[in-house]
């Protein structure tokens, strides 16, 4: 008498491997090859589409001598180094008021989310409108409040400040909630033994909340680099990167520069170079010991 | 002696099983599809039951038109020279995403598909925001459809693309049956030859509200010289009642840059001179920007973002007393606007000064063939009868008319002395509106094809929108007319440079 026993083994290291291909083949087809699709393309002149001649490093050399392209530069930085510093303020003020315990406060967690979930063409639209010097709220309330007499333009005279204000109130609620979900992990025990100590608000704030969560602002930083850095949508759809090339980004000349112009080899070569600008803060800023951040461990 | 054979299959080994299995017929369907699609590309007839039957399905079902082989195919009709001899389904890209420009677009196809019973047209709309990256990304991609609407702008980057073929047949043939107006086909002429086939043109004229300029200057009569236009824009602002003289703009759009044109054009200012030389920087465009930064400050606070949908609800709202556009929007004063108020829109020639020439903005509308529909002879005759087809007047009077009156112009003479055209409701409502723009359309001229297209850089001229960057460095930022007119001319060299590498 013989028994034949077929075992199949899966361990679950190789079906978590194996359930990940189809995602692994999405990435590679969606991510890497556009990547290095546009870093070949970056050495070509590439006129209308068509790509013409090898030019090797003359479109670096063309975009790095060109004045509008160290005005997006900067304005890119500008626009990045505004948002993470008013969405970071913001979101921890407002996530901090919504750990505490009142009335309404489920409402408020969800309500603030609001904004994140309009459209990027909606938001242009209605800040667009809002703005306008004859019809606009904001000219409204301050006329009402007296602090002016003319209406002013926001979005000519105070462009880039506008439209940081307008991503801001975007991109807020994400930042609420993810410090809001850091603030749970602050023991309430440590805090208890910090009252019992005498500590006050503000002391337990910077001596023990803040220290527990810097590791997720720094993370969360990270993330608003990225997006920020990135945003193309809604400067677009709110000034056209002007007026002139007073919130003309990166992005934004990127596009200008492929699709109205039609040069997309000096497209590429702003891409690239995008990417390894990118690529250079983050390995500084993940490799900043304080800043590391691994599930909780320093 | 017994044999058992014992398989052990966890929940686990299922899951990851039917993983796998998923995996592979996900695979499977990408691979038949990829493959379904090559394959779709050839237009072969049936040529068995099941074939046939199942065409005959899928016709009663969707309501296509398509001729079974076992039919016998009508005779063709008037153009007998582009030969059909098998069915053929055309891709046709166009830009207009307005229901009732679709509706009326669809019908025109419709009685083309009727009368070429073997010929399917599908119709794409791909917004205008879109028009240039998709057509090129489809030109560098190979997948480009047949025929699409265009604009000289948007025809030159196609051609500089690689992606289009000549037209002069066409043009030839629709000039011999219907007479162009001279300066609508001229902007499609370059290398020797035409390249686009003119459906319509647009035409600006000055555009205003008689019931405002009664109520603040005691006569509903428009301004008739280049003097009267700014002393009316300015007796016509009264920003205490928000009312403004005249719609301008600023922006970095289409619409700004076809905004300031007009002011350009009537001081004879071009970009290009006759050879194709970047001549922007000159007196008459210096005195263009100096008209327009002075009829800017009768314009409303905000319309320095303008774009198209801003002034066109400004001014049935009445916000503003004038506006240079095309003549427009009659469709929504005849349908939407009640008593008094329907005809409270009037059209007057665009003026120009005393040292100017008289002319204005006008932005004919193409045809283009893509290269990918010549490579089968059947395929490109198809297009060629569709286009014929379209040029009939009584077919452009549904496309000029009935899409958006006022807005689409006939291209040549037979449309326009079409007496259905002049018997369409709104047409023939805003009737004298409607004769200005026929006659602004043929004295208009366009950005950089005032001679057809002299240097073939201009689409990336255009499409850089130059002249909204030098409007803005004017009246936005506060520069010197002189010095952005010169930084505008180097910007343009400079894409010229780039364009003819």
């Amino acid at each position: 008498m013989t028994t034949r026993q077929i075992k199949f083994k899966m361990t679950p290291s190789k079906l978590g491997y194996f359930l990940l291909l189809p995602l692994f083949a999405w990435l590679g087809v969606v991510i890497a090859f556009p990547v290095f699709y546009g870093v070949y393309l970056s050495f070509f002149d590439v006129p209308y589409g068509i790509i013409k001649k090898f030019v090797f490093l003359e479109n670096y050399v063309s975009i790095f001598s060109d004045l509008k392209f160290r005005i997006a530069f900067v304005n890119s930085l500008i626009w990045t180094a505004g948002n993470i510093a008013l969405q970071t303020a913001i979101g921890l003020g407002a996530a901090l008021l919504l750990n505490k315990s009142f009335k309404g406060r489920d409402v408020g967690r969800v309500g603030i989310l609001i904004p994140f979930i309009i459209p990027a063409f909606v938001t242009a639209l209605v800040w667009r409108w809002m703005m306008e010097p004859d019809l606009g709220v904001f000219n409204a309330v301050l006329k009402q409040l007296h602090l002016i007499q003319k209406p002013i333009v926001p979005l000519v005279d105070y462009a880039m400040i506008t439209v940081i204000i307008e991503n801001t109130w975007r991109f807020s609620p994400f930042a609420i909630i993810f410090i809001l979900s850091a603030l749970q992990t602050v023991p309430s025990d440590v805090i208890d033994a910090a009252k019992v100590d005498g500590a006050g608000h503000l002391q337990i704030f910077r001596h023990v909340t803040l220290p527990i969560i810097s590791p997720f602002l720094s993370f969360m930083g990270l993330l608003a680099f990225f997006w920020n850095f990135n945003l193309f949508d809604l400067i677009w759809l709110t000034t056209g990167g002007g007026p002139g090339s007073m919130t003309e980004t990166l992005p934004v000349l990127i596009y200008r520069r492929s699709f109205r112009e039609f040069s997309m080899g000096e497209g590429a070569a702003i891409s690239v170079f995008s990417f390894i600008f990118m690529a250079i803060i983050t390995t500084i800023l993940y490799f900043l010991p304080k800043i590391r951040f691994r599930g909780g461990k320093k | 002696m017994s044999s058992e054979r014992n398989l052990k299959y966890s929940r686990r080994k299922a899951i990851s099983k039917i993983g796998a299995a998923a995996v592979g017929a996900a695979a499977g369907a990408v691979i038949a599809g990829v493959g379904g699609y090559f394959a779709g590309l050839s237009q072969t007839a049936p040529t068995t039951f099941t074939e046939t039957v199942t065409r005959t399905v899928t016709q009663a079902v969707t309501h296509t038109v398509t001729a079974s082989p076992t039919t016998a195919v009508p005779p063709l009709t008037t153009e007998e020279k582009f030969k059909i001899e098998r069915p053929v389904e055309l891709t046709f890209w166009h830009h207009h995403a307005p229901p009732p420009r679709q509706a009326a677009i669809q019908k025109a196809i419709n009685l083309f598909m009727k009368e070429y019973p073997m010929v399917k047209v599908n119709i794409v709309v791909v917004p205008w925001e879109e028009a240039w990256p998709k057509t090129l990304s489809a030109i560098a991609a190979g997948t480009t459809p047949d025929v699409e609407w265009s604009i000289p702008d948007l025809t030159i980057a196609a051609w500089e693309a690689g992606g289009i073929i000549p037209v002069d047949d066409l043009v030839k043939e629709i000039d011999e049956r219907y007479k162009w107006f001279e300066n609508t086909i001229r902007p499609y002429y370059w290398e020797g030859h035409y390249w686009g086939v003119p459906w319509s043109t647009m035409a600006w004229a000055l555009m205003y509200r008689p019931s405002i300029l009664k109520r603040y200057l005691g006569s509903p009569e428009p301004p008739r010289s280049w003097d009267e236009l700014f002393e009316f824009a300015k007796k016509l602002t009264k920003p205490e009642d928000g009312v403004y003289g005249i719609g301008l703009t600023a922006s970095k759009t289409l619409y700004a840059q076809e905004a300031i044109y007009n002011t350009m054009c009537v001081f004879d200012s071009t970009i290009f001179d006759q050879q194709g030389k970047v001549v922007f920087n000159n007196p008459k465009t210096i005195k263009a920007f100096y008209a327009y930064k002075e009829l800017f400050q009768y314009s409303p606070p905000g319309s320095y973002n303008w774009n198209w949908g801003d002034i066109e609800l400004a001014f049935p709202a009445g916000k503003i007393a004038m506006m240079p556009y095309f003549t427009m929007p009659q469709r929504l004063f005849y349908e939407e606007k009640k008593g008094d108020e329907r005809k409270d829109i009037a059209a007057a020639d665009w003026p120009s000064p005393p040292d100017g020439i008289d002319t204005n903005l006008h932005y004919p509308n193409d045809w283009f063939i893509f290269k990918s529909a010549a490579e089968d002879e059947n395929r490109l005759n198809a297009v060629k009868a569709l286009i014929m087809f379209c040029a009939r007047p009584e077919i452009e009077k549904i496309l000029t008319a009935e899409q958006d009156p006022g807005v689409w112009l006939p291209p040549h003479e037979a449309a326009a002395e079409y007496p259905g055209y002049w018997e369409d409701p709104v047409i023939s409502f805003f009737r004298e509106i409607n004769e200005v723009a026929i006659e602004a359309a043929k004295k208009g001229r366009l950005y950089g094809f005032e001679w057809g297209a002299v240097n073939t850089a201009v689409g990336a001229v255009s499409g850089a929108l130059v002249i909204c960057d030098v409007a803005q460095r004017i009246l936005l930022q506060g520069e010197s007319v002189e010095s952005a007119v010169a930084w505008g001319h180097q910007a343009i060299e400079e894409i010229v440079a780039k364009a003819k590498k």
